[in-house]
């Protein structure tokens, strides 16, 4: 694996076949990773990236101004 | 001349005889540090004698004039020390050494292991400022790097940052594993700018007045994970630790003193995972840690402090 092939096998738990797939298809860096509709990731990739694709569906929404009392 | 020993985290030896040229005691005792066959090349714009081309900059005496001279004599991975003397150009100094480095220094990835000392007792003896507007004081591409003791203002530049370091895709950008301590950053854009690096130590050092964002994690080709970020304070900083979608960072023991009634500008983590915040001290209520901190998600946040109390659950 290249420098950065490694990193992003150790960022997203990844083999290095799955790396190579991801690479091969375009999605070289994990900002590239972490922006990717699911279903334009390789085959087998979406589920094993589902961690951080939840995260970015859960993210609360934040609360501008007063946020209640200080109890 | 004194042995190499090791005087704490410094690795400067203490109680030995000191060098000559910087005007005051440096704490330094020799050419070489650290490791074996190390060299420590001085630097001092604010020294008649100081000169860049020829001159090998082992001599305090007749030091380099920049900074990026001194980068470039040092060997990638031997432990070389570049050591900067003191200036007084500091807003309100006495301006008897007037001269400030101003250089955009890039260290390539070809430097690794390199460490940037200044050489005053306290970083506004050492003001360090851009080479030019929307520049860095310094861009780290090279792993292994440490800088302390640097004041890093921009009083004569807009939108400059003090450090910028990124680990990039090919073999050109391998920023990671940087500590930054004991510097002050002062009157920027950007205090310390972090695309894709990891391991970082962020540790001891001042962050006021920083227009936009004291640390932040740009994440241009991928996150800043696995960063330490302790220990540090913030004054006037728009936003402070702002490191959306970072992983596995442990952020502890900061003084945060803004704006109680902001947005996500005391620690923003949105869409991180597995961080741990503990034990940091916010000028802000309960009520408002909820929004000016972000957010449960992002790790576990635990035993931080408000002005009325401990938050009994993580902001949302």
């Amino acid at each position: 694996m290249t420098p950065n092939e490694r990193k992003i096998s150790i960022k997203f738990r990844l083999t290095a076949a799955d790396v190579a797939a991801l690479v091969a298809a375009g999605f070289d860096t994990p900002r590239k990773i972490k922006d990717a509709d699911p279903e334009k990731l390789p085959p087998g990739l979406a589920d094993k990236l589902t961690r951080w694709h939840e995260k970015k569906k859960d993210a609360p929404a934040k609360v501008t101004g007063s946020a209640g009392s200080d109890t | 001349m004194g042995m190499n020993v090791f005087d704490r985290n410094t690795g400067f030896a203490a109680e030995t005889p000191q060098v000559v040229g910087f005007d005051r005691n440096t704490g330094i005792d020799s050419m070489t540090y650290g490791a074996p066959g190390a060299k420590i090349f001085y630097v001092d714009p604010n020294n008649s004698q100081a000169v860049d081309f020829g001159n090998l900059g082992q001599d305090p005496t007749v030091p380099l004039a920049t900074a990026t001279a001194a980068v470039a004599l040092c060997r990638d991975h031997r432990g070389d020390t570049i050591v900067i003397g003191p200036n007084d150009a500091w807003q309100y100094g006495p301006h008897n050494r007037t001269i400030a480095i101003v250089e955009s220094l890039v260290i390539p990835n070809t430097k690794g292991g390199i460490t940037i000392r200044g050489a005053a007792t306290n970083p506004m003896g050492l003001q360090w400022e851009p080479g030019d507007d929307s520049e860095a004081c310094i861009t780290v591409h090279a792993i292994d790097v440490l800088i302390e003791g640097v004041t890093f203002s921009a009083p004569n530049n807009t939108g400059a940052t003090g450090i910028h370091v990124e680990w990039g895709t090919t073999a050109v950008d391998f920023g990671e594993n940087l500590t930054v301590r004991g510097c002050f950053f002062n009157d920027l854009d950007y205090g310390i700018t972090l695309d894709y690096s990891w391991y970082d130590q962020i540790y001891n050092n001042s962050f006021d007045t920083i227009s936009i964002a004291a640390i932040l994690n740009t994440s241009v080709t991928g996150d800043a994970d696995y960063i330490a970020i302790h220990d540090n304070s913030f004054l006037s900083c728009a936003l402070c630790i702002s490191m959306p979608g970072s992983d596995e960072n442990f952020i502890y023991n900061n003084r945060i003193n803004e704006d109680g009634t902001g947005t996500n500008n005391f620690i923003d983590l949105t869409g991180g995972s597995t961080n741990l915040v503990t034990d940091n001290y916010f000028a802000c209520t309960i009520a408002q840690y909820d929004t000016t901190c972000s957010d449960a998600t992002s790790g576990a946040w635990l035993n931080n402090h408000c002005t009325n109390g401990n938050p009994a659950a993580p902001p949302t």
